[in-house]
C-alpha cells in the first residue's frame, strides 16, 4: 500500500516536471517558428495547457516534500496533544477543502467531455483533455492529505515534517 | 447585509485559518469559499472549478517556471561560487572595499533568481564568511547582506512581478522593465551608504590587499562575464520588445543550460534536480495563485472591493495618504506573511480603491514589491532574517538591528519614486511595443 501510495505521488511530481520541460520546448518552438517562418499554430494556448498540467500533477509530491507553504509560527511553539490536534485540523480543512474543490473539477471536466467542448485556437483541442491534468492533480493531493491525516492522528510523523527535518537548515529555499 | 460585517467575518475566517496553520493556499480557497457560501446566492462548487481553470491554463503564467527553472540551472553553475573572487577585484579600490561584493553580488544573483531568500542564502554562504575571516566590521556585513539580499525581488526577472501581473492584470513585460532603474538605485544607496560609513569608520575597514591589474579583474571575473551578458540578453530582449516575458524566459533557460555546458556542471542529474526544483517552487505558487484567483472572483461577488473603494473614494484621500497607511498595513502584514501572500491578497482586495485613488497600477507593482523587500527583514517574521540567521548563527533581533539602516534606505527609496515617479515610468515609456 504504501509502496504503491508513494509510487502515485512521484509519477505525479515527475509528470510535473515532464510538463515544465514541455512548456519550455513549446515556447521555444514558437519562437523559431517566428524566425524560421513556420507556423506554430495554437502554442502558446498549448503552452497554458502544459502549465495547469504541471501545476496540479505537481501538488501532491510538493506538499509531501513540505514545499507548500503555510504559517507555522504558532504551530511550532505547541507540544505533544495539542500540536497533533491542531496538525489534524489543519489537514482536516485542507482535505474537505480540496476535497469539494476536486469534485467540481471532475465535473467540470466531465461537462467538457459530455458537451465536447473544444478550445477556442486555431488548432482545437477537446478540452477535457487538458482539463482533467486539473482534476487528477487535485485528486493525488485529496489522497496525500487524507494519507497525512491518518498518519498525523494516529501519532506518526507526516511526510512534510519529515522532509523539514531531513533538509539541512541554510539550504536555500525559494520564495516565502 | 452590511459590508462590514461580511469584511469582518471574512477577515476572522483568514486570521484563524493562517494562524492555526493551515496551507496558505488552501486558507485562500476556504475564505473565497465562505464568502461565496455565506453572502451570495451563487453556488461556489462549479464557479470554483471554471475560475480556477481560466486562470490557471495561461499563458503569461507560464513565465514563471521558466524564470525560476533558469535560475536553478544557473544555481548549479560555478556561478555562485565565482561570485565573490570575481567581484572583488573590481571593489577593492572604493571606500568599504569588499563590503560591497554583498551588493553587487546580491544584484547579479537577483536577476539569475528572482528570490530573494535565495540570493541572501547564495551570497551569503560565501562573502559572509570571508568578510569575517578579513576583519571587516561584522554588523555592516551582515546589515548590508540583509538589505542587499532583498533585492531579488525588484530586479527582474522577478518572480513576485510575475505574480503581480497576473494578479493585477499589469503587463509583465512592464513590470520587469520598470523594476529596472528603481533597483540600480536601491543597490547606489546601499553602496553609497556603505561608502560613506566607511569613509567615517576608516578603523574599521581593513586595508586594501593588493592593488590587481585590468586584465588580472577581467580574469578573475571570467565566469562572472557570461552570465551578466546573458543576464543582459533576457532583460534586452523584452526591453527592445523582441520577445515576451515567456520568450525571454526560454532564452535564459537555453542560455542557462548552455553556459552549464560550457562550465561543465550539466549532467542528467543536475537537469533532473533542476527540473523538479523548478516544479516544486512553480507548483507551490500557482496554488497561491489559484486561490487567489478563486478569492478576486468571490470578493467582487460579495461587493466588499467595490464599496471599500468608494468609501475611499468618497473621503477624499490625497494619494500620498494612501501610500503611507498602506505602507504601514504591508509593515505589519509582513509581519505573519510572505510577500506572494501579500501582493495576492492585495490584487483581490485592495486594488480596486488604489485605481479609485487615482493611482497607476505599475507604478503601485513597484512600490508593493519594495514595501515586501522592507517586509522580509522586519522582524519577528521577514524570511531574509530566518536566512541570516541560520548563515550566521546569530540571533533574530541582532540581525533585524544591523540590517535598520538598510530598511531605513528602502523607506528613502519608496519616497523618492513617490516624489519622482519617473525613476518608476522612464525606461518602460522608452521600450518597445512587442508585435
Amino acid at each position: 500500500m504504501r509502496a504503491i501510495l508513494n509510487a502515485v505521488y512521484r509519477g505525479s511530481g515527475l509528470l510535473a516536471g515532464f510538463f515544465l520541460v514541455v512548456i519550455g520546448a513549446l515556447s521555444l518552438m514558437q519562437i523559431s517558428g517566428r524566425l524560421l517562418g513556420y507556423a506554430a499554430h495554437s502554442f502558446d494556448e498549448f503552452a497554458g495547457y502544459a502549465m495547469a498540467a504541471s501545476s496540479f500533477l505537481g501538488l501532491a509530491w510538493t506538499f509531501r516534500c513540505s514545499e507548500q507553504i503555510r504559517m507555522t509560527l504558532v504551530l511550532h511553539r505547541t507540544q505533544g496533544g495539542v500540536r497533533r490536534a491542531l496538525e489534524v485540523a489543519c489537514l482536516g480543512v485542507a482535505a474537505l477543502m480540496v476535497g469539494y474543490f476536486t469534485w467540481w473539477s471532475i465535473d467540470m471536466t466531465w461537462t467538457s467531455y459530455t458537451l465536447g467542448d473544444v478550445s477556442q485556437g486555431l488548432v482545437p483541442i477537446k478540452l477535457w483533455m487538458p482539463q482533467s491534468g486539473m482534476a487528477i492533480g487535485l485528486a493525488v493531493l485529496v489522497v496525500a492529505l487524507l494519507d497525512d491525516l491518518a498518519m498525523a492522528a494516529t501519532g506518526g510523523i507526516t511526510a512534510y515534517d519529515a522532509a523539514d527535518a531531513s533538509m539541512p537548515v541554510e539550504a536555500p529555499v525559494f520564495e516565502r | 447585509m452590511d459590508l462590514w460585517i461580511i469584511a469582518s467575518v471574512l477577515l476572522a475566517v483568514l486570521g484563524v485559518l493562517l494562524i492555526a496553520g493551515v496551507w496558505i493556499a488552501v486558507t485562500l480557497l476556504c475564505v473565497a469559499f465562505v464568502a461565496m457560501a455565506a453572502f451570495t446566492n451563487s453556488p461556489p462548487g462549479s464557479l470554483m472549478a471554471t475560475t480556477v481553470w481560466g486562470s490557471s491554463a495561461s499563458w503569461s503564467l507560464t513565465a514563471l517556471p521558466l524564470f525560476i527553472w533558469m535560475g536553478e540551472i544557473l544555481f548549479r553553475t560555478r556561478v555562485s561560487q565565482d561570485m565573490f573572487r570575481g567581484l572583488s577585484p573590481w571593489v577593492e579600490p572604493l571606500p568599504g572595499r569588499l563590503m560591497h561584493t554583498n551588493v553587487i553580488g546580491c544584484g547579479i544573483f537577483a536577476a539569475i533568481s528572482g528570490s530573494s531568500a535565495a540570493t541572501a542564502a547564495t551570497i551569503g554562504r560565501i562573502t559572509i564568511p570571508e568578510l569575517q575571516r578579513r576583519g571587516y566590521d561584522e554588523p555592516m556585513a551582515i546589515g548590508s547582506l540583509a538589505g542587499a539580499g532583498t533585492l531579488g525581488l525588484l530586479i527582474p526577472p522577478s518572480i513576485i512581478m510575475i505574480v503581480y501581473g497576473v494578479a493585477a492584470d499589469v503587463s509583465i513585460a512592464r513590470l520587469f522593465v520598470a523594476g529596472v532603474l528603481p533597483g540600480i538605485m536601491l543597490m547606489a544607496l546601499f553602496s553609497g551608504y556603505i561608502a560613506l560609513w566607511a569613509l567615517l569608520h576608516p578603523e574599521r575597514t581593513p586595508p586594501r590587499e593588493r592593488v590587481t591589474t585590468l586584465v588580472e579583474k577581467i580574469s578573475a571575473a571570467r565566469f562572472l562575464i557570461p552570465t551578466v551578458l546573458l543576464i543582459g540578453a533576457v532583460i534586452g530582449s523584452i526591453y527592445a520588445g523582441i520577445a515576451t516575458p515567456t520568450e525571454s524566459a526560454v532564452l535564459g533557460v537555453v542560455g542557462s543550460l548552455a553556459l552549464s555546458v560550457v562550465g561543465g556542471s550539466l549532467t542528467w542529474d543536475n537537469f533532473g534536480a533542476s527540473v523538479m526544483g523548478a516544479m516544486k517552487t512553480s507548483c507551490m505558487i500557482a496554488f497561491i495563485l489559484t486561490g487567489a484567483s478563486f478569492l478576486t472572483v468571490a470578493m467582487g461577488f460579495t461587493g466588499v472591493p467595490r464599496v471599500m473603494a468608494a468609501w475611499i473614494g468618497q473621503q477624499g484621500f490625497a494619494p500620498w495618504q494612501l501610500i503611507v497607511v498602506l505602507t504601514i498595513l504591508f509593515m505589519i502584514l509582513g509581519c505573519f506573511l510572505d510577500g506572494i501572500s501579500m501582493v495576492v491578497l492585495t490584487a483581490s482586495v485592495i486594488l480596486p480603491s488604489v485605481k479609485a485613488a487615482g493611482i497607476d497600477l505599475l507604478w503601485f507593482g513597484i512600490f508593493i514589491v519594495l514595501v515586501v523587500e522592507m517586509a522580509q527583514i522586519t522582524p519577528p517574521v521577514g524570511f531574509n532574517l530566518f536566512v541570516l540567521q541560520a548563515l550566521t548563527g546569530k540571533d533574530m533581533f541582532y540581525i533585524a538591528r544591523a540590517a535598520l539602516p538598510f530598511f531605513v534606505l528602502m523607506t528613502v527609496a519608496v519616497a523618492l519614486i513617490w516624489i519622482f515617479p519617473e525613476i518608476v515610468y522612464y525606461l518602460p515609456g522608452k521600450m518597445f511595443r512587442p508585435g
